[in-house]
């Protein structure tokens, strides 16, 4: 299905249900539209840029001109910060669900219909503020903002459930020299769940057990919380950079299935019993 | 030279997948990236997995330790049976085309 550029430059989500490949080849249109995108800023940028020079060489010679191209570059230049909308601001997120499709194409049926919501730019929404201690005038926002979200079944009839939520904080406070500083940093929480089916692996706690929680994630991630039922296993890490996310839900997803491959065997052989 | 003939209605025999096994569903080993042309017995067992060398293996311990634990599932449930397991890895034809499953 075409996809509509301005449309995603000005609302930034993408959202649709469809088999993995129909997904994949949207997500490749959408990876072409930020290359234009960023292209087209670039180019503003320049133009700005190259505007702001032939005028003050110009201011020289003939001033009211001169000081005109000048403020006429400064605007070119201040517009291309805005130029591309929100398909230039976050392009990492892209790569990031176009991987994670990928890794886990083989695993799901050529019809199996998966709904994927992509935002690659939204407003963060504030979860709360509060006085930071440490520093004079501290205070301290935190934010968030859900920006991936992928459901579908797969060939063994599991249900898989991604999401991804970037985590902001910022900190506000005044410095020795009286100063205001803003210092921002980033996380983002990477949610796995595998809701499978009992028939295939009948429970899987006492696998998880056997395994002592053997569920490895990269340096760039910190595992958060591992929770095994009889219908499912979430798993929950918090990674520091954004080109670590897709690695992160894959090495989730391998060591969550690390377990229902032994419980699958299990019950095997338990039937045989 | 001429790629060596698929007899009609060949089915690979060989497991793929990544996170679990299944079925191969190409229909000639010709050109596939996952048994490199019928060079590659197991596809399932040779893939990579981050740094888990050790996927598809287990201590006997560890499944001792499982099976010991679920036998009071088996003993009290009779709804799991062998050829629900044996599925995965020989799933029916259906099982692809089957929209409700997937």
């Amino acid at each position: 299905m075409p996809l509509n550029q301005q449309q995603l430059e000005k609302e930034g989500i993408y959202e649709a249900k469809a088999p993995l490949a129909a997904l994949l080849a949207d997500l490749d249109q959408i990876a072409r539209f930020t290359e234009i995108a960023a292209a087209r800023k670039k180019r503003h940028a320049k133009i700005g840029g190259f505007t702001m020079l032939g005028g003050l060489v110009l201011a020289f010679i003939l001033t009211p001109l001169g000081v005109l191209a000048i403020v006429v570059g400064l605007g070119w230049w201040i517009y291309s910060f805005f130029a591309g909308g929100k398909l230039v601001k976050h392009p990492v997120r892209v790569g990031v669900a176009t991987e994670r499709l990928k890794m886990i194409q083989e695993d799901a049926g050529a019809k199996a219909q998966f709904s994927l919501k992509l935002a690659l730019a939204t407003k963060p929404v504030k979860l709360r503020d509060e006085a930071w201690s440490h520093r004079k005038n501290g205070k301290q926002e935190f934010f968030e903002e859900d920006w991936f979200a992928l459901q579908g079944q797969l060939l063994d009839g599991t249900y898989l459930n991604d999401d991804v939520k970037e985590l902001l904080r910022k900190r506000h406070f005044t410095n020795p020299r009286g100063k205001s500083k803003t210092k921002t940093r980033t996380q983002y929480l990477v949610n796995v769940r595998l809701s499978y089916p009992a028939s295939v692996y009948a429970d899987a706690r006492p696998a998880e057990k056997a395994l002592h929680g053997q569920i490895k994630v990269g340096t760039g991630a910190m595992l958060r919380a591992v929770r095994v039922n009889e219908k499912a296993i979430v798993l929950k890490a918090v990674v520091s950079q954004d080109r670590e996310i897709a690695t992160t839900m894959g090495m989730l997803s391998v060591g969550a299935y690390r377990i229902l491959n032994l419980a699958r065997k299990v019950a095997v052989k338990g039937a045989n019993k | 030279m001429t790629p060596p003939s698929v007899p009609p209605g060949w089915k690979c025999p060989k497991r793929t997948g990544f996170l679990f096994p299944h079925q191969c569903t190409r229909l000639t080993p010709v050109g596939c990236p996952d048994c490199q042309g019928g060079q590659v017995d197991d596809p399932y067992a040779r893939r990579a997995r981050y740094s888990y060398s050790d996927y598809d293996t287990y201590d006997d311990s560890m499944t001792f330790f499982a099976l010991d634990s679920v036998a009071h599932h088996f003993e009290n449930s009779q709804d799991f049976t062998e050829a629900d397991g044996e599925t995965l890895v020989t799933p029916q034809d259906a099982f692809e085309d089957d929209m409700s499953a997937s």
